[in-house]
């Protein structure tokens, strides 16, 4: 007894391999765009501030660290301000939802606590932002008269 | 032209004349943007050892407009906002700026010595003076400054403290006298309103 084969169902192998394969693949990364990036300048053995804009045309994320070879530690904190009283609150990770979130003077900022060196007008330097869904992201940051 | 309507037209002009009189005779007073201390009060007396040795005393600088703000160097954001805020009034006063002197007072004297401090305020003008001194001498000035500040623990930050403080900045006139203060975040424009009256 002889089968022949309709042509369109041997086109079935290729697509659930194709299918397979779309599974194991890497889930494509989303990408978050971060502009306005700038530092103040500071001296060895002090602190500095980063901020800068990030723009998550995506999902929400998280950010959960920030980490550079200019201070002995960077951490996230928020600025506020009560009745006149200046505050400062460190945050152990920040909420990046879809859209911008700023990092802006008077508000969230990346601090460089222990900066191994002066930080002076035009330094660059590069700050890793690790984020729970997109990874780590490296920024470059310029240091900007005060 | 109906004698009715010749009554109104002559009482509006005489109106508006002893209007633009009164203008011109009375004298305009102008008013302040910060919050004025009414009466004014002699500021209370600041007496700190500098980085170089010498005597920083308020009252010796008679004649100059001090801005006088309280912060620290470890503060990431409103003291540097702030300290950029004076450089830029100290720069849009042009040739007026000699007459006025910008002083960071801190609220760290743990980790602000007269140096740290100096070198810290060099950075937005070098013509800015830092000052410090002891928990004991600088106690005083917080205090009759009104000055709030607090250290606040912060062990999971390699900050090791924060200081919260007061963020205001007073103004003491050329008399000594302690005239105006700043909220934070207070245009530059009304701060520079403000010792442009002072200055004249």
């Amino acid at each position: 007894m002889r089968y022949t084969l309709n042509k369109k169902w041997m086109v079935i192998p290729f697509v659930i391999v194709a299918v397979i394969l779309s599974a194991c693949a890497p889930t494509s990364v989303q990408r978050l765009q971060a502009t306005d990036v700038w530092a103040r300048p500071g001296l060895a053995g002090g602190n500095s501030a980063v901020f800068f804009i990030i723009e998550n045309p995506g999902k929400e994320d998280v950010l959960l660290s920030a980490s550079s070879m200019v201070a002995d530690a960077v951490e996230m904190h928020r600025t506020s301000m009560q009745a006149g009283v200046a505050k400062m609150d460190q945050q152990m990770s920040v909420l990046i939802p879809k859209g911008k979130t700023e990092f802006k003077p008077g508000d969230l900022h990346v601090m460089l606590i222990g900066l191994k060196k002066d930080l002076a007008v035009g330094d660059t330097f590069d700050v890793t932002l690790d984020f729970e869904k997109a990874g780590e992201q490296t920024i470059t940051v310029t240091t900007l008269a005060p | 032209m109906n004698k009715n309507m010749l009554r109104v037209g002559i009482g509006l002009m005489v109106l508006i004349g002893l209007a633009t009189g009164m203008a011109v005779l009375i004298p305009q007073t102008e008013a302040f943007r910060g919050t004025l201390y009414d009466p004014a009060q002699k500021a209370p007396e600041i007496e700190l050892i500098r980085n170089d040795g010498s005597v920083y005393r308020l009252s010796d600088q008679r004649g100059n407009v001090i801005l006088l703000f309280f912060g620290y160097t470890s503060c990431p954001d409103v003291c540097p906002i702030t300290l950029s805020e004076l450089k830029k009034v100290n720069e849009e006063l042009g040739g007026e700026n000699g007459q006025v002197q910008v002083v960071f007072l801190t609220v760290d004297p743990d980790r602000d010595t007269p140096e740290v401090i100096q070198k810290y305020v060099s950075i937005f003008n070098p013509a800015f003076i830092g000052l410090s001194g002891t928990l004991q001498e600088l106690e005083p000035v917080w205090k009759e400054y009104g000055v709030y500040r607090e250290i606040e623990q912060a062990s999971s930050s390699a900050l090791g403290y924060a200081v919260t403080h007061t963020a205001r900045v007073y103004v003491i006139d050329q008399e000594g006298n302690l005239r105006l203060s700043y909220s934070y975040g207070t245009p530059t424009d009304d701060i520079l309103h403000d010792l442009k009256i002072l200055l004249k």
